[in-house]
């Protein structure tokens, strides 16, 4: 479904990324783990297409639906025309987005009058509204608590396991990759090369 | 906030009230009517300006070469200030022009522009729209450049159509410096547009200020230039403040 042979990615003459081999096959769920500064979103800015800058081949023919590190909304659009002008999908399938993440009735809030929570919750029903056939999360439950993060994790694997969708979850806690991951990868060394770790994490 | 605005409106009518007054004062102090004429002359004059159409067709003419320029200066400067705010590379290269734009002034490009085109009202029109588009590249650059990276990368990601980017991702965004150029552009312009129409047009507020001048009709001068500044006043209470109400309607929520 997506595939990746990178032989080397360098910001100027700072070497980032090694030779790294990846591919995500279809309802796989990967997690990429690694010490922040590694490299972690340098590796998520090739896979998804938005850093073409790299020496390598990407193949990569699915859709994805991604959430970002902070919630990247538009201010001045409300939040369920947030999920209809970005994803494109229809209204009923924005309301049923919003719905699934406990988002009933903030249809006409601006991102602002939101909760932190909440605008991560919107930044997921918006990844989920695609309809993608490859979820990617770059570490989308930093600074949220503990319950939360219980919760969104959970609505997470059973939306995608219901649709049957791919997951890559970059993150640095091992629990979190525990939990929505079944294979494990490890971004490490200088310049970092990817290592598959068998089990649970040592985290 | 009902209450703080007709309290604004209030301050606002005493304020006018007092101007006039003053004027007023100081006409009757000066006690020359061809040097300086009360307000109420000017008013009568205003009046009868009107009622032979005389006004109207000048005030018209005027507001035409305004509109004219306004437009093709917002078209052009919002065009290469987007390009020159989002390329490095076209930045350097243009900048020095800019500059140089910035600091021809008014009355060299008006001459120019009669000179080579010729005494009409393309001359007139570039002319004005030509002072006016190194200020709003210089705004329409900072906007660009203050473009949210990250907002482009969830447009990628998710593969937004163009359309969509540019009027959900793009122009609010660039909402705020577009208006703030509009705004001083509409307030240089028509001031141009007068200096245009005094040296080489057979119509308009500012050809009427010249014959005025010519004719040592103060009175005739002040009633024009207040015609044109309450004019100008009302497209910036009924159309140019309600947009940006508007278009700031997000940032109050």
């Amino acid at each position: 479904m997506i595939r990746l042979d990178l032989r080397h990615k360098s910001f100027g003459s700072t070497s980032v990324l090694g030779e790294i081999e990846l591919e995500i096959k279809a309802g796989e769920h990967v997690a990429l783990l690694g010490p922040s500064g590694i490299g972690k979103t340098t590796l998520l800015n090739i896979l998804t297409g938005l850093d073409r800058d790299f020496d390598g081949t990407l193949s990569s023919r699915s859709r994805i639906g991604m959430v970002f590190q902070e919630p990247r909304l538009l201010a001045w659009r409300s939040a369920l025309e947030n999920l209809i002008l970005v994803s494109g999908c229809s209204k009923e399938t924005a309301l049923d987005a919003m719905a699934a993440m406990g988002l009933s009735g903030k249809e006409d809030n601006f991102p602002s009058q939101m909760s932190l929570g909440q605008q991560r919750r919107l930044s997921l029903a918006r990844a989920f509204a695609i309809e993608p056939e490859l979820l990617v999360l770059d570490e989308p439950f930093t600074s949220l608590d503990h319950a939360l993060v219980r919760e969104m994790l959970e609505l997470t694997r059973s939306l995608a396991r219901s649709r049957g969708m791919a997951i890559l979850l970059v993150t640095h806690s091992g629990p979190e990759a525990d939990f929505l991951a079944d294979i494990h990868y490890r971004l490490e060394g200088t310049p970092a090369r990817l290592r598959r770790m068998d089990g649970l994490t040592d985290q | 906030m009902r209450g703080r605005f007709s309290g604004e409106i209030f301050i606002r009518a005493i304020s006018i009230a007092l101007i006039l007054a003053a004027w007023g004062i100081a006409s009757a102090v000066a006690n020359d009517p061809q040097l300086l004429p009360g307000p109420v002359p000017v008013a009568r004059k205003m009046a009868s300006e009107a009622a032979t159409g005389e006004l109207w067709i000048h005030l018209f003419a005027t507001l035409m070469r305004v509109l004219a320029a306004f437009v093709l200066a917002l078209a052009v400067g919002i065009a290469v200030g987007m390009f020159m705010g989002r390329n490095r590379t076209a930045n350097s290269w243009l900048d020095t022009l800019l500059v140089l734009m910035l600091n021809l002034p008014a009355l060299v490009i008006i001459v120019l522009c009669y000179l080579w085109i010729g005494l009409t009202e393309a001359a007139a029109v570039t002319a004005v729209a030509l002072n006016k588009i190194p200020t709003v590249v210089v705004m329409i650059r900072e906007g660009a450049r203050a473009l949210d990276r990250k907002l482009d990368e969830v447009a990628s990601v998710f593969h937004v159509p163009p359309g969509v980017r540019i009027r959900h991702f793009l122009v609010p965004q660039m909402a705020p410096y577009i208006a703030a150029s509009s705004r001083s552009g509409l307030s240089l312009i028509w001031k141009i547009v007068l200096v245009v129409e005094f040296l080489g047009r057979p119509n308009g507020i500012g050809f009427q200020i010249h014959l005025g001048f010519q004719l040592f009709d103060v009175t005739l001068v002040l009633a024009y230039a207040l015609t044109f500044v309450i004019v100008m006043l009302a497209v910036e209470l009924l159309i140019i403040q309600p947009v940006e109400v508007r278009a700031n309607r997000w940032r109050q929520a």
